[in-house]
């Protein structure tokens, strides 16, 4: 992934290998055994999902917190 | 008090449909609970906390229960769209049961004992409504920190999560009024991926929990829900234990 813009629009995000934007989509991730569905920026080509900083150090961080009893 | 199964008059029938069972495993545990004590169709069941019926729902549409429904504020359905299934649902509390004696099977309290005022007036409703042999299901928050009962100021282990009961505190209160437990299974899991699911999701477990009962404040929790290191657990005890 790259991005055009880093001060843009999160949808401003491009896929490198398939050069089509991101979408927003419902992405299915699982953790610790447990699935769950999630908005994520997604390339609707390859379904290579960006999972951005925000997210990673927010909510995913929060829901690891509670899955592993930290 | 109920007429066997006669409708009480007071029930309220507002029409809201079922929610989504967001709840700690889903209608898994209560499945669970319904083969283990082997309900048939015709059997008089009552969930005390009824909520949206959606236990109700189960109950009646895939094993054929009669089924009775509690609420402090039913603002539930007496029917689905199709007049398939057709709850019975009242205005009530646990502590004080519109149900005449030794006239149910089964009685369900999911997410509701941690919610009770007085356990023993409850438990001792709970007792008087029961068959003989009949089971009590309850399915709920329990403190997983809290192993010492000996302390005065703790009464059935209650503590300081205010509501939460411990294992240890639950199998007290149960011997106190003659249950006899038969079933004790952690669900921890299942309250972790539900809070989880909420964060994911972008709400917050606490305002969550603190919806699905009832809006009650502050807090019955008194804390944070996954700070406080609670544990979700099926129990099952039978009725009139000797």
């Amino acid at each position: 992934m790259t991005v055009r813009d880093q001060q843009k629009e999160k949808n401003e995000w491009t896929c490198t290998r398939c050069g089509i934007d991101l979408e927003l989509a419902k992405v299915q991730i699982t953790y610790v055994g447990c699935g769950f569905t999630i908005d994520a920026l997604r390339c609707p080509q390859c379904h290579l999902v960006l999972v951005t900083e925000d997210m990673a150090v927010g909510k995913l961080a929060e829901a690891e917190r509670v899955l592993e009893d930290k | 008090m109920l007429d066997n199964c006669i409708f009480m008059k007071e029930a309220e029938a507002v029409g809201a449909a079922p929610s989504s069972l967001a709840r700690p495993g889903g209608l898994y545990i209560t499945h669970r609970a319904v083969e283990f004590c082997g309900f048939t169709a015709g059997d008089r069941v009552a969930d005390i906390g009824c909520g949206s019926c959606g236990t109700l729902e189960y109950l009646m549409t895939t094993r054929g229960i009669c089924g009775f429904g509690l609420d402090p504020a039913p603002s539930r359905l007496t029917t689905d769209a199709r007049g398939i299934w057709r709850p019975q649902v009242v205005r009530g509390v646990a502590e004080a049961l519109p149900f005449k004696d030794s006239l149910l099977d089964g009685l369900f309290c999911e997410c509701v004992l941690s919610l009770v005022d007085d356990l023993d007036a409850a438990l001792l409703e709970f007792s008087r409504v029961l068959k003989k042999g009949g089971h009590l299901i309850i399915s709920d928050l329990y403190d997983r920190t809290s192993t010492d009962v000996s302390l005065p100021d703790r009464i059935y282990g209650q503590s300081n999560l205010q509501s939460a009961l411990s294992k240890r505190g639950m199998e007290q209160l149960l011997d106190a009024h003659r249950f006899m437990l038969l079933v004790w299974e952690d669900y921890t899991m299942a309250l972790k991926e539900l809070a989880a699911r909420l964060i994911l999701a972008g709400c917050s477990p606490d305002e969550f929990w603190k919806q699905g009962c009832r809006d009650r404040t502050p807090n019955p929790l008194g804390r944070s829900l996954m700070s406080a290191k609670l544990g979700y657990c099926l129990v099952i005890a039978r009725s009139h234990a000797p």
